[in-house]
C-alpha cells in the first residue's frame, strides 16, 4: 500500500510517534510518501486569523498531493486533520473562496482542480494491520483517548462524543480495553502551554478517569494529546500513566522492540508497564 | 443583525444562525473553558442579538475557545458555534479589539509570524517570540524544555520549508485591507 | 337549463377585510374584468363569504340572467362549498362555479401591490376562462353502513370507541397489542390532578370489554382497506394466540407453569421478566394469555414442553392456531394509533444505555407504578433508595438533529415525576429545562406546587451526563453538567439517578396504516387532518377521522376531548344514513377506449373494471375519488375527469399565460 503521508509540525519532536509510525508501516508494507515541501496547516490559529489565508495554507497541499497524484492526503495529527478537512470542506461548499484560492495558489505556482479525501493515519491501520494471535498483550490494560478532533465535527468515523473504534482497534491487535468516559475530554490543547494552571485540571481529568477504570497505560492518536497527557504528570504525584501512541502499541502486537518504537522518549516511562511478566 | 450597518460582525457566513438560537446553554455547559470565559458561547450570541457588538469586540470568550467542537456537535439547532468563535476572532484581530491583558492573542501572532517566516512551526522558536511579551509564561516552560531536551525532543533550529519566500508571499497575497469597507 | 344559451358571466372580486383589500386593488381588477368576453357583470365586495354577498350572486342570476360565476377570494378549501350553494339557491347548478385563490396564492404571498393587482387579474381572468366550459354535473346519494372502525386501543381508540358504541352503532376496537390501555395504562398517576391513573383506566376497559356493541379485536391489525365513505370493506388480521379466546378462563395457571421465565417484559419497559406464554399485566383486557412464538419452547424452538397445555384445566392451548382474517363493512373510521418515545441511545452525551441509572420517563413510570417490577417503589439497580435525582427536559424534542418540534407533555409530566419522588423518596430533585412549558388548565398551578415542594429547577439544557469522579465521595453516582443559564455558571451536580424526559413520535407502523387507509402524514410523521382549525379532527380522505397522539403529542385531556369529538363526527355521518358522492370522477368514453386496461392497473381505489362483453373499461362510480390516474395513464385519451376536461384546464392556462 502507497499513502501520501502529511506529517505536520509535531511529529518529528513527539515522543516517538515518527520511530513507530515509520517501523510499523516498513513492517506493514505501508510506503509512506512524506509531501515534499509540506508547510504548517494552521492549526486552530489560522482561522481565527483569516479565513482565506487558513484555507490556502492547507489547500497548498492539496495542489501538491494532485501532483503526486495521489487521491488521499494521510495525516497522523489530529489538529492537523480537523484543520485540513476544515478547508476541505469550506473549499467543496464554498465556490467563491475556491476561486480565490486557486488564484493565491496559481500566484505561487501551484494548480488546485480537486479537493482530495483528508483521512487519518488510524483508519490506514486499521485496515493494515493483521489481527492478533498472541496473548503477550492480552494483560496489557489499555484506555484509548481519541481528543476532541478527530469524531467531531464530522463523526464520520464514529459517534462524536463516545466512539468506539480504536477500542476495536486494539482489542483486535491483543490488548487488553478499559472502557471509560473521557475519551473525547478535551485535555486544553494549545491553551495548555500558557494557561497551565487552568488547564493542568482538564488533563488531570482524563487521566484520573482512566486510571479509576483500571488502565495501567493511555495511548492517543495525536502528537499534542500525547504531549498534554504525557506533561501533565510531569508535576504531579497521581498514578502516572505511559501515554503512547496507537502507532506504539501497534509495534508492539507486530513484534517489534520497544526502542525501535520510540518508547524510550516518553515523559512518564512505559518501561515498568512494558517489562512486567 | 445584517441589516444593521453598524455590525461589525455582519459579513461573518452563518452569522444569521443564530437568530435560531434558543439559549439552551448546551453549548456553554459543553464548553471546558467556559470558566475562563467572559461570557460563554450562549451569552455571546444574546449580546449578538441585542447589538451589544462592543461587548462582542472585547470579549475573550473567542480567545479561550479551543475548537473542542463539543458545543458543535450538540447544539440542538445546529448552530455552527465553533466556526463562529473562528469568524468572531477574524473580525476582533482586524479590528485590533483584543483584550489587552489576554495571552491568547499574543501566542496566536507569535504562532502565525513563524509560519510566516518559516513555512513551518517550531515550538522553541513560538515560545521565544511569545515569551518577550510574557517572558514568566516561558521560564515556567523551562523545566520541561529541560526534560525534553534530554529526550532529544527539542528542537532548537527552526523547521523550514524549502523557500520560506513563497509562504511569505501567500501570507501577502492573503492581506485583507486593514480599514473597513 | 341554460346550457345551450350565450355565456353570461358574473365575476365578484372579495376584500376579505383587510386580506386581501389593501394589497389588491380589487376595484381595478373588477374594471379589468367588467371587460373581457362573455362578462355580464364585475362586482367587488367586502366579504363575499357573508349572507349580502351570497344573496348579490343570487340575486344577480336572477335579474341579470347569468348563468356561469367566479369568485374570486380565498382558498377554495375555505369557501367552494359556500358559493356552490349560492349557485345552487339561484337554480343554477352548482358546476357552473369557478373560484380564484387570491389571498393564498396572491395578496398573502406578493410583496409589490401592484404586481398583486396584476397577478389577481390573471388569475381571475383565468377562471372566467374555465368556467366558460363549465358543464353541469350531478352528485348521487349512497347508503352508508352504520359501523364504526377503531384502529388503536389507547385512551383515545377505548374513548371514541365508547361514544361511537353509545350512540348505537356498531363498533369493531382493532389493537395490535395482546391488551388495550395504551401508555395510560403504564402509568400510576396522571397530572395535573395526580389521580389514579388505573382507578380511571381500568374500568374504562372493563367497559369496552363488556359493551354489547363493541367488538374488540387484540392481538390483530387492519390487512386491508377498500371502498368508500359510509362503504369500507376491512379485512382484520387476528394474529394467532395459540390460546382459544372462548375456552380460556384468565386463571393464569399456564404463566405460572411456563418455564421460558427470562423474556424481558415489554409493558414494564424491560424492567422485569415475563413468561413466554403471559398476558402483559395483570389488569389486561381481555384477560386471555398469548404465546409469544419466538421464545416459546415449542412453537420457537421445536423443543418439547407443552407445560402451559398440560396444566389448563379448559384445554385452552392451541399450538395449531392460525392466523384468522376477519373481513368487516364500516361506514366511518376512526384512526387512534398514538405515539411511542423517543429512544434516546443516539444522544450519546447522556449515556443511556451505557449507564444503569440513567432511565427514560417511560422506564420511571413503571419503576413508580404499583404494579411495576419494585411495586412501586422508586429504587436504584442496587436495590437503594436515591438521595439526589435529576430529571432532563427536552430529550430528542425541540432539536433539529432528532425531533425540530416541542413534545408538548413531557415537561409537565418531569414535574409530576418530581412531586412523586419528592413525596416517595424525599430526594433532592433538579430538573433542567430550557422553557417550563404549562400552557392547560391547572397547569402552571401544577408548576407552583412543585416549586413549593423543594424542587430545584436548573434553566439550562443538559450538556452532558458522566460517570467520572470529580470528588471521591461522589464515587458511584453521575455527575450531571449543564449551563445555570440565568446565573451563567457551569454546574455539575453529582446525582443517583436520571431520568430522561423524552419526546414523542409517531408510533412504529404509522406510515403502512398511513398507506393502507391513503392519510397523509407531516414532516414529523404524524397524521395530517384536514384542516388545523376548521377541521382538526377529519383527513382528506372522507370518512376516516383521527384521534389522540397519532395526529401530534397531547396530553390525556386533549386526547379525550378529540376522540370524543372524532366519535362525533363519525356519528354525524352515519346518522344521516346517505352520503353524496362526488360530482369530480372519472369517465371513460367508451367509443375512444381501446381495451388496454392500462387505466385499471393505475387506479388505486380499484374503482375501474373491465367490460368483457364490450371490451372496454367501466369506472365504478361509487369508487372513483377523481384522482386522475387514470386519465394520465390512458394512451387512447378515452379517461378523463369531469370538471378537469382538457378544455377546461388548457382554456385556464392560456389565459393565465396571456
Ligand atoms: C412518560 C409519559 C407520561 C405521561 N403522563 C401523562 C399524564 O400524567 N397526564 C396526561 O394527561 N398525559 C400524560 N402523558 C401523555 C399521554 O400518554 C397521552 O396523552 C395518551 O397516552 C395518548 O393516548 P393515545 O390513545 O392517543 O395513544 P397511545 O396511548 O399510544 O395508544 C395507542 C394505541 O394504539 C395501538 N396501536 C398503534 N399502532 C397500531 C396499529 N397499527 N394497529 C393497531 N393498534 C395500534 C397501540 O398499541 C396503543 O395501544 C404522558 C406521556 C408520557 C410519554
Ligand atoms: S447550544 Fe445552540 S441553541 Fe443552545 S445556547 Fe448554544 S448556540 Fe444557542
Ligand atoms: S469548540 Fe470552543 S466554544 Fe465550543 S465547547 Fe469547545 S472550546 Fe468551547
Ligand atoms: S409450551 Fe411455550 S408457552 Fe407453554 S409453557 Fe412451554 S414454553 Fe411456555
Ligand atoms: S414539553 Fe417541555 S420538556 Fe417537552 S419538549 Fe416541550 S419544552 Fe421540552
Amino acid at each position: 500500500m502507497k499513502i501520501c503521508f502529511y506529517p505536520g509540525c509535531s511529529f518529528a519532536t513527539s515522543a516517538g510517534y515518527k520511530e513507530s509510525t515509520e517501523a510499523v508501516c516498513r513492517k506493514l508494507n505501508i510506503e509512506l510518501n512524506e509531501i515534499p515541501d509540506w508547510n504548517c496547516c494552521g492549526a486552530t490559529v489560522m482561522f481565527g486569523e483569516n479565513k482565506l489565508r487558513a484555507t490556502t495554507l492547507a489547500a497548498r497541499h492539496f495542489a501538491l498531493v494532485q501532483t503526486m497524484g495521489f487521491e488521499d492526503l494521510v495525516t497522523g495529527c489530529n489538529a492537523c486533520y480537523a484543520t485540513l478537512r476544515k478547508a476541505a470542506r469550506l473549499l467543496d461548499r464554498d465556490r467563491e473562496l475556491f476561486q480565490k484560492t486557486q488564484e493565491v495558489l496559481h500566484n505561487l505556482g501551484l494548480e488546485l482542480d480537486r479537493i482530495p479525501k483528508v483521512r487519518h493515519l488510524l483508519e490506514v491501520l486499521m485496515e493494515a494491520m493483521p489481527d492478533s494471535t498472541s496473548d503477550k498483550y492480552k494483560t496489557l490494560s489499555v484506555g484509548a483517548y481519541y481528543g476532541c478532533q478527530l469524531t467531531r465535527p464530522d463523526q464520520e468515523l464514529d459517534k462524536g462524543w463516545y466512539p468506539e473504534i480504536l477500542e476495536h482497534f486494539l482489542a483486535r491487535i491483543g490488548f487488553s480495553v478499559k472502557e471509560h468516559s473521557a475519551r473525547t475530554q478535551c485535555c486544553g490543547a494549545s491553551h495548555a502551554v500558557i494557561y497551565k494552571n487552568e488547564c493542568q485540571g482538564l488533563s488531570h481529568r482524563i487521566i484520573r478517569e482512566i486510571a479509576n477504570k483500571g488502565a495501567q497505560v493511555i495511548t492517543t492518536v495525536c502528537p499534542l494529546c500525547q504531549f498534554n497527557l504525557d506533561q501533565a504528570q510531569t508535576q504531579n504525584n497521581e498514578p502516572r500513566l505511559p501515554v503512547t501512541y496507537f502507532t506504539q502499541l501497534a509495534g508492539l502486537a507486530l513484534g517489534l522492540a520497544p526502542a525501535e518504537l520510540g518508547l524510550n522518549k516518553l515523559l512518564v516511562s512505559a518501561d515498568k508497564v512494558l517489562t512486567r511478566p | 443583525m445584517s441589516q444593521n450597518d453598524t455590525n461589525p460582525f455582519s459579513a461573518i457566513a452563518h452569522l444569521e444562525s443564530i437568530k435560531q438560537c434558543i439559549q439552551c446553554g448546551t453549548c456553554s455547559g459543553s464548553c471546558p473553558l467556559a470558566d475562563l470565559m467572559d461570557h460563554a458561547p450562549r451569552e455571546l450570541f444574546a449580546l449578538l442579538r441585542e447589538g451589544a457588538f462592543d461587548e462582542v469586540l472585547h470579549s475573550n470568550t473567542p480567545w479561550f475557545c479551543v475548537s473542542c467542537y463539543a458545543c458543535m456537535v450538540r447544539c440542538p439547532r445546529e448552530i455552527p458555534v465553533t466556526d463562529l468563535m473562528y469568524a468572531f476572532k477574524e473580525v476582533i484581530t482586524k479590528q485590533g479589539t483584543a483584550p489587552k491583558n489576554l495571552k491568547m492573542p499574543d501566542m496566536y501572532q507569535a504562532f502565525s509570524h513563524n509560519i510566516k517566516e518559516t513555512g513551518k512551526v517550531t515550538e522553541s522558536q513560538v515560545m521565544a517570540r511569545y515569551g518577550m511579551k510574557h517572558p514568566l509564561d516561558a521560564l515556567k516552560n523551562i523545566p520541561l524544555a529541560i526534560k525534553m531536551q534530554m529526550r532529544g525532543r527539542l528542537e532548537l533550529k527552526a523547521q523550514k520549508v524549502a523557500d520560506p519566500k513563497s509562504i511569505t508571499r501567500l501570507f501577502e497575497l492573503t492581506e485583507i485591507p486593514k480599514d473597513k469597507p | 337549463m341554460t346550457t345551450q344559451n350565450k355565456p353570461k358571466i358574473g365575476v365578484y372580486i372579495c376584500h376579505c377585510g383587510m386580506n386581501i383589500a389593501p394589497k389588491v386593488d380589487v376595484e381595478e381588477v373588477a374594471r379589468y374584468i367588467q371587460e373581457l368576453d362573455h362578462v355580464t357583470v364585475a362586482r367587488d365586495y367586502k366579504f363575499m363569504c357573508s349572507n349580502p354577498g351570497q344573496d348579490m350572486i343570487i340575486n344577480d342570476i336572477k335579474e341579470l340572467g347569468l348563468n356561469r360565476v367566479v369568485v374570486a377570494s380565498c382558498s377554495p378549501r375555505m369557501h367552494e362549498k359556500t358559493f356552490r350553494n349560492a349557485v345552487r339557491t339561484a337554480g343554477l347548478n352548482p358546476y357552473y362555479f369557478q373560484m380564484a385563490n387570491i389571498r393564498e396564492q396572491v395578496s398573502w404571498v406578493t410583496k409589490d401591490s401592484q404586481e398583486a393587482t396584476e397577478k389577481a387579474k390573471s388569475m381571475v381572468a383565468a377562471a372566467v376562462a374555465r368556467v366558460f366550459f363549465h358543464q353541469p354535473l350531478d352528485t348521487r346519494e349512497v347508503t352508508v353502513a352504520k359501523s364504526v372502525l377503531v384502529i388503536g386501543g389507547g385512551i383515545a381508540g377505548m374513548q371514541a370507541a365508547l361514544t361511537s358504541a353509545n350512540a348505537g352503532y356498531q363498533v369493531s376496537l382493532v389493537e395490535r397489542e395482546p391488551s388495550i390501555g395504551g401508555h395510560m395504562a403504564k402509568f400510576d398517576k396522571t397530572f395535573p390532578t395526580l389521580d389514579c391513573a388505573a382507578c380511571i383506566m381500568t374500568p374504562k376497559m372493563v367497559d369496552v370489554l363488556q359493551h354489547p356493541g363493541i367488538t374488540l379485536y387484540t392481538w390483530s391489525e387492519v390487512e386491508k382497506v377498500e371502498g368508500f365513505i359510509g362503504n369500507f370493506e376491512v379485512t382484520v388480521k387476528k394474529k394467532p394466540r395459540y390460546v382459544d379466546e372462548k375456552k380460556c378462563t384468565g386463571c393464569g395457571t399456564c404463566m405460572q407453569k411456563c418455564p421460558t421465565k427470562k423474556i424481558l417484559s415489554e409493558f414494564n419497559e424491560g424492567l422485569s421478566f415475563r413468561t413466554a406464554i403471559y398476558t402483559p399485566f395483570p389488569q389486561a383486557v381481555p384477560n386471555v394469555p398469548v404465546i409469544d412464538a419466538t421464545h416459546c419452547r415449542v412453537l420457537g424452538q421445536n423443543k418439547k414442553c407443552g407445560v402451559c397445555a398440560k396444566f389448563c384445566e379448559t384445554k385452552a392451548i392451541d399450538f395449531d392456531q392460525k392466523p384468522e382474517f376477519v373481513t368487516l363493512k364500516i361506514g366511518a373510521i376512526i384512526t387512534a394509533t398514538g405515539f411511542q418515545a423517543v429512544n434516546p441511545t443516539s444522544l450519546e452525551q447522556y449515556g443511556y444505555g451505557r449507564f444503569p441509572e440513567v432511565y427514560t420517563s417511560m422506564e420511571f413510570e413503571r419503576l413508580n407504578n404499583a404494579t411495576g417490577p419494585t411495586s412501586g417503589k422508586v429504587l436504584m439497580k442496587n436495590g437503594m433508595v436515591p438521595k439526589r435525582v435529576a430529571i432532563i427536559h427536552c430529550v430528542g424534542s425541540r432539536d433539529t438533529r432528532h425531533k425540530k418540534y416541542c413534545s408538548r407533555v413531557c415537561c409537565m409530566y418531569s414535574m409530576k415525576f418530581a412531586h412523586l419522588l419528592r413525596e416517595k423518596t424525599g430526594a433532592e430533585v433538579w430538573e433542567f429545562y430550557i422553557d417550563i412549558r404549562s400552557p392547560g388548565k391547572l397547569y402552571e398551578e401544577f408548576y407552583n406546587r412543585v416549586q413549593e415542594e423543594g424542587v430545584r429547577f436548573i434553566r439550562g439544557r443538559v450538556a452532558e451526563i458522566t460517570d467520572m469522579v470529580e470528588d471521591p465521595g461522589d464515587e458511584g453516582r453521575l455527575t450531571v453538567i449543564a449551563e445555570s443559564t440565568l446565573t451563567r455558571r457551569t454546574v455539575r451536580v453529582p446525582v443517583d439517578m436520571v431520568v430522561l424526559s423524552v419526546g414523542l413520535e409517531p408510533a412504529r407502523g404509522s406510515e403502512d396504516i398511513g398507506r393502507l387507509l391513503g392519510l397523509s402524514r407531516d414532516g414529523d410523521g404524524w397524521f395530517n387532518e384536514l384542516h388545523a382549525k376548521l377541521a382538526p379532527l377529519a383527513t382528506p380522505i372522507n370518512g376516516i377521522f383521527l384521534a389522540g397522539c397519532c395526529q401530534g403529542p397531547k396530553d390525556i385531556p386533549d386526547t379525550v376531548a378529540q376522540a370524543m369529538g372524532a366519535a362525533g363526527e363519525a356519528i354525524a355521518l352515519l346518522a344521516k344514513g346517505i352520503v353524496t358522492t362526488q360530482a369530480e370522477i372519472s369517465r371513460i368514453d367508451p367509443d375512444l377506449c381501446s381495451g388496454c386496461k392500462s387505466c385499471i392497473e393505475s387506479c388505486t381505489y380499484s374503482a375501474i373494471r373491465f367490460d368483457e362483453a364490450r371490451k372496454v373499461a367501466v369506472v365504478n362510480e361509487a369508487l372513483c375519488m377523481g384522482c386522475g390516474s387514470c386519465a394520465a395513464a390512458c394512451p387512447s385519451s378515452a379517461a378523463g375527469v369531469k370538471h378537469f376536461t382538457d378544455k377546461q384546464v388548457m382554456g385556464e392556462i392560456e389565459a393565465l399565460l396571456m
